[in-house]
């Protein structure tokens, strides 16, 4: 019985002979107790931080236009996000990470279209001829500041807004849908678009 | 107002143009996403201490599996089942047993043994004469059990006669055998061409040098008697004739013969033969259903 049993002992030593470098490469690469401060928030994190608001809706709306897809584009960018925070030790989260960002974002995607579907169509392929700048298209900062400002709408008004707009009902179809008179629709897509006018 | 109006026409011309992404964007704020990301960032923190205690409950899972599996290693879970062999009158068998022991069983006897030796020792249990050659393990020791005793042995060749009412005698050809009583304690220990002679009726043991041709014999198909009385050669006889034999008169059963006959002589040629020797008679009466019945007798 001994014998058998030097013989696991021999086993579980060769097999954690390969999991022992892994190991060790884990331990010295990244300290397992952190050195970031216990309380509040270190610098590096608030430097993410900042980089993250700032650029999250321009990154959003490139994955999205090579995605299709609102929940494929949140996956991508969050992933690019992480990557670059487990790279932080090399990177400095400033605007001058943007275009490294941009593109890191529009190469993931493609990767994971084309691992998905092998052949890519050519309507998403015409986005990879986008160039990648250091500042975001003012069409596209147009569209993140309306995005916001529709955010923000009233309660109701957002409700019109969304069936007339994204669900692109006309005013009746959405005052049925509702069951509120033409004349609210009107008047809260009215509130709406002064809400909006100033972003354009 | 008017303006508005209008202008409110290509509001709505632009935002209908880019619904789709305008929709994404709105229902995807950076606070949100923020809040989402911060516990991507954390889980990744504690991804390596993760994967080392992964490693360490897969090793501690496998050492307790390794344990777990070579205590229960080659344990049958499954009961063992018994064999039982019986020759019966007028026949003789062999058997091998799942060790290689091979065992010779003479008329009327039988031999119980398990499909498989298992744990530390080898048990079978016995009654009627056989000839066991015993394969030889030391770590197993193998143990026949018979009505009065038990004989241990690790590797040899021995005789054991053990018919009831008998005196249950055990004969060792070669090797070393080890008479135990039913507790499994030792009674006596045999040598080589020693006899174990037990009688039930007195309880009285004894040990003999002896030629122990004379107690394997019948394996060869020859019955051997040495100074035996014509009742004990008669219940050979009946065994292996399958016959009955009776006496007209008990003087006749202590009458006491010596000789060889082979067993493969017609019976009635040796009811000569030995009635010749001490001037008896015979009569043999047929009987279809059961064993022939022979009455000795003295001659007229």
């Amino acid at each position: 019985m001994t014998d058998l049993l030097l013989d696991w002992i021999k086993k579980l030593l060769q097999t954690s002979s390969y999991l022992y470098p892994a190991l060790l490469k884990g331990l010295f690469k990244r300290p397992m107790i952190s050195r970031e401060k216990q309380s509040g928030v270190s610098r590096k994190e608030q430097l993410f931080s900042s980089f993250f608001n700032q650029n999250y809706q321009a990154a959003l709306l490139l994955a999205f236009r090579f995605m299709k897809d609102e929940m494929m584009a949140k996956d991508m960018v969050q992933e690019v996000f992480l990557s670059l925070w487990e790279k932080r030790e090399d990177l400095i989260f400033s605007d001058g990470l943007r275009p490294y960002l941009f593109v890191a974002v529009k190469n993931r995607c493609l990767n994971e279209l084309y691992l998905n579907y092998k052949n890519i169509p050519v309507s998403q392929l015409k986005e990879s001829t986008v160039d990648v700048v250091d500042e975001i298209p003012e069409e596209d900062e147009r569209l993140i500041r309306l995005a916001g400002q529709i955010s923000k709408l009233p309660p109701r008004c957002r409700e019109v807004f969304d069936l007339v707009i994204f669900k692109g009902m006309k005013y009746q179809e959405a005052a049925d849908a509702l069951q509120i008179s033409l004349n609210t629709v009107k008047t809260q897509m009215r509130i709406a678009y002064d809400m909006l006018r100033n972003i354009f | 107002m008017e303006e508005n109006e209008s202008q409110n026409k290509e509001i709505q011309g632009f935002l209908t143009e880019h619904a789709a992404e305008l929709r994404v964007l709105s229902g995807n704020g950076a606070e949100g996403a923020w809040r989402r990301m911060r516990l991507g960032m954390y889980r990744s923190r504690y991804r390596l201490w993760a994967s080392v205690l992964q490693y360490a409950a897969i090793v501690v899972l496998a050492f307790i599996l390794g344990v777990v599996v070579t205590r229960y290693a080659g344990k049958d879970v499954s009961p063992v089942q018994f064999a039982t062999v019986s020759v019966p009158d007028g026949q003789m068998g062999n058997v091998v047993l799942p060790d290689g022991t091979e065992v010779f069983l003479n008329s009327g006897s039988s031999l119980r043994y398990p499909a498989r030796f298992e744990g530390d020792r080898r048990d079978v249990y016995f009654s009627g004469e056989a000839y066991f050659q015993v394969k030889s393990d030391e770590a197993h020791p193998f143990f026949v059990h018979l009505d009065d005793y038990v004989v241990q042995v690790t590797g040899t060749s021995f005789n054991i006669c053990s018919y009831p009412g008998l005196p249950v005698e055990t004969a060792l050809v070669e090797g070393k055998v080890s008479i135990l009583d039913h507790r499994e304690k030792k009674v006596a220990e045999l040598k080589t061409n020693q006899l174990f002679r037990y009688d039930p009726g007195n309880r009285e043991m004894k040990i003999h040098p002896v030629n122990t041709d004379v107690y394997t014999m019948w394996k060869d198909g020859k019955l051997f008697f040495d100074n035996e009385s014509l009742g004990h050669i008669a219940e050979k006889l009946e065994r292996w004739y399958h016959v009955k034999i009776e006496f007209t008169d008990d003087r006749i059963r202590e009458k006491r013969l010596t000789g060889t006959i082979l067993k493969s002589k017609p019976l009635d040629q040796i009811l000569k033969i030995l009635t010749l020797k001490e001037s008896l008679s015979y009569r043999i009466q047929l009987k279809p259903e059961e064993c022939d019945l022979v009455t000795f007798s003295f001659n007229p």
